[in-house]
């Protein structure tokens, strides 16, 4: 297999304060030196709690956000300052796809008239010609002729999601990342979402970042998975190894507070102390050093620990655990 | 189990331009002292609206039609607001979903739960503080400044128990916890289900847990109602509901929350009928694949599958009885 994207100590730091004249001094430290890579055509699974940075992640990958530091290799070339051509390259080959189908289509606009546009202004196509493609592209997501001429209040929340779906792989990205795309929808429509994704995922060979904090969803569709803890990332492996034999101890405790639906499942839960603190202007200690079972003071709370392989392309950060 | 509360046929109804959403339609259901019982369903399916009748708080144009509450054997739909206020006082607590929008932004925490306590207890201001004090260790708030910070000095998690020891100052009978950790993170989902399974168990209350969430259910409650458009489709004991649901729907729910695998993936086909045209048989007969003549025409009642599972599905015919 290879790579299709690679990141190197990618950092983003967001300045808080500050004005024109006065520099501001202290930081958001919302990504904080991560590094991983995507094969081509694999889901690339990143969960984590709310404020750890993992929409940011997927928002410096796809260039909407400037990196403060770190590399972005995107099919083998270096897209951490592209020029303007090889931004709008880059449009037609990465896509994301939105949490809120509410919010993320135009109400003003018919579903048709937001899927033409991709293919009119980049495509250089006719209307006509353009319409044809939506119609055939509607299909694909499990939506019909009808929809196409309706607006998105007059759709469900599924419609909708399919609807953005659909924009999002119009032009045949090569790489889409998808944020939360399920966390509004309701369970029943949620798998239905997940289903048009694993297809067409296997049909168009995507590649995709997949964001959720929805732990189950992720253990469903991902191959590789990321957890996330205030910028940094603590572990991470394929998706067997990451599941059966999660090694942080935040990853234990993150996994072990989701609630089985088999009543007869009664998980040991790993309780966490406290809240997620906060990622301004953190020292050099591992970020989960206040909340940790197994913290040993000199050690976790003076020494950021590094991520290592513990075999099997499982790669974990922590100080303690063998 | 002696039974605390009785839902009985309840009809609720909000009146808009476009007509008449049923909201909720022949609803029934019953809670025991010091039971847990999770009502699921999905979006617009009346669970929150069955909470907020319980309360008498159902927000206008929305009105209970007909139907009995039954609370300690007294209908609380013939209340009026000042009996009902009553009601609040010493037999009920609410806990809602969003912690940030039912506490007061510009009253500090100690003096919304000593509001709370003087009107509730007619307390003085000082014993109160010192119960509002009593009251936020016991919600896991063990360090006494908090009483003294605004709402939006607290992390979303400790909003959530500043709300639930609110809702635990009129000594409640029964809780009410209308979706209370879905803006959670899941660390901190488990922290708050768990306090209030331990406060459920300490304070000898009642629980209704409204969610979404199966997990949840199957996790923290003794019994379940499911609901879909409006209706209670199936309800009986937690273990055996999950573990062999007998409505189509809850199958299909389970189903489509397991997500065994990505190609394995179930759904419920269709979606959720509108509720101002409801269709006169069964609500669930579009989506349900076992569909059949007498579903279209008749509205399936509940009736008795086995030991403590009712469901309202004609596949069972009439069984069992009619409860």
């Amino acid at each position: 297999m290879t790579t299709l994207l690679k990141i190197e100590k990618l950092q983003m730091h967001f300045p808080i304060g500050g004005s024109i004249l006065r520099r501001s001094k202290s930081y958001v430290r919302a990504v904080d030196g991560i590094s991983f890579e995507i094969e081509k055509g694999e889901t690339f699974g990143l969960v984590g709690e709310s404020g750890s940075g993992k929409t940011t992640v997927g928002k410096l990958l796809l260039k909407i956000l400037k990196p403060t530091d770190g590399r972005i290799y995107f099919d083998g070339v270096d897209i951490t300052k592209p020029s303007r051509k090889q931004m709008k390259d880059l449009r037609t080959k990465t896509q994301m796809v939105f949490q809120n189908p509410y919010s993320s289509l135009n109400p003003r606009k018919t579903i048709m008239q937001t899927l033409r546009d991709p293919y009119r202004i980049q495509k250089h196509m006719s209307n006509k010609d353009a319409e044809q493609r939506v119609l055939a592209l509607l299909e694909t997501v499990g939506l019909s002729a009808e929809h196409a001429n309706r607006y998105p209040y007059e759709l469900s929340g599924g419609q909708r999601q399919r609807v953005a779906i659909a924009r999002a792989i119009a032009l045949g990205p090569m790489f889409v990342f998808l944020d939360e795309p399920t966390s509004s929808l309701d369970v029943s429509v949620q798998a239905q979402i997940l289903r048009i994704f694993v297809e067409l995922q296997e049909k168009l060979g995507l590649t995709a970042l997949f964001v959720t904090h929805n732990i189950e969803v992720i253990r469903c569709v991902a191959d590789k998975v990321g957890v996330m803890y205030l910028g940094k990332l603590v572990e991470t492996g394929s998706n067997a190894e990451v599941f059966s034999n999660p090694l942080h101890p935040y990853t234990q405790a993150l996994f072990s507070a989701v609630p089985d639906i088999d009543p007869d499942v009664k998980r040991e839960r790993i309780m966490l102390l406290g809240e997620i603190s906060s990622a301004i202007g953190t020292l050099p200690a591992c970020r989960f050093f206040t909340r940790c079972r197994l913290a040993r003071k000199g050690l976790c709370d003076v020494v950021e620990p590094e991520l290592r392989d513990v075999g099997n392309k499982h790669f974990i950060a922590c100080h303690m655990v063998k | 189990m002696e039974q605390l509360l009785r839902v009985e046929d309840l009809d609720a109804s909000y009146y808009s331009y476009r007509g008449t959403v049923h909201a909720l339609n022949h609803v029934s259901l019953s809670i025991g002292r010091q039971e847990t019982l999770g009502l699921v369903g999905e979006t617009g399916c009346g669970k929150s609206t069955v909470g907020l009748c319980i309360v008498g708080l159902i927000p206008s144009p929305g009105k209970i039609d007909s139907g009995r509450i039954l609370l300690d054997g007294e209908d609380l739909v013939q209340k009026n607001k000042e009996e009902m206020r009553e009601v609040r006082r010493t037999k009920l607590g609410l806990v809602f979903q969003d912690p940030s929008a039912s506490l007061n932004p510009v009253l500090r925490i100690g003096n919304q739960l000593v509001e709370a306590l003087r009107v509730k207890k007619r307390m003085g201001k000082n014993e109160a503080m010192e119960i509002a004090i009593e009251l936020l260790a016991k919600v896991g708030i063990t360090n006494p400044k908090v009483a003294a910070d605004f709402p939006h000095e607290l992390s979303g998690g400790m909003k959530q128990r500043a709300l639930i020891a609110m809702a635990l100052t009129g000594d409640p009978e029964l809780l009410i916890a209308d979706e209370p950790t879905s803006s959670l993170d899941v660390t901190l989902q488990a922290q708050i289900m768990e306090l209030l399974a331990e406060l459920g168990k300490k304070e000898n209350m009642a629980v209704l847990l409204i969610t979404h969430n199966m997990g949840l259910v199957s996790q923290y409650c003794d019994r379940v109602a499911v609901m879909y458009a409006g209706h209670v489709v199936e309800v009986g004991g937690t273990r055996i509901v999950l573990k062999s649901p007998s409505h189509p729907y809850t199958q299909g729910l389970l189903a489509a929350v397991r997500l065994a695998s990505k190609h394995e993936l179930a759904s419920i086909p269709g979606t959720v009928p509108d509720l101002i045209n409801m269709p006169q048989g069964c609500s669930f007969a579009s989506r349900c694949s076992h569909v059949m003549d007498i579903c279209t025409k008749e509205k399936p009642e509940l009736v008795h599958i086995q030991e403590t599972q009712f469901a309202a599905c004609h596949l069972y015919g009439t069984r069992g009885q009619a409860r």
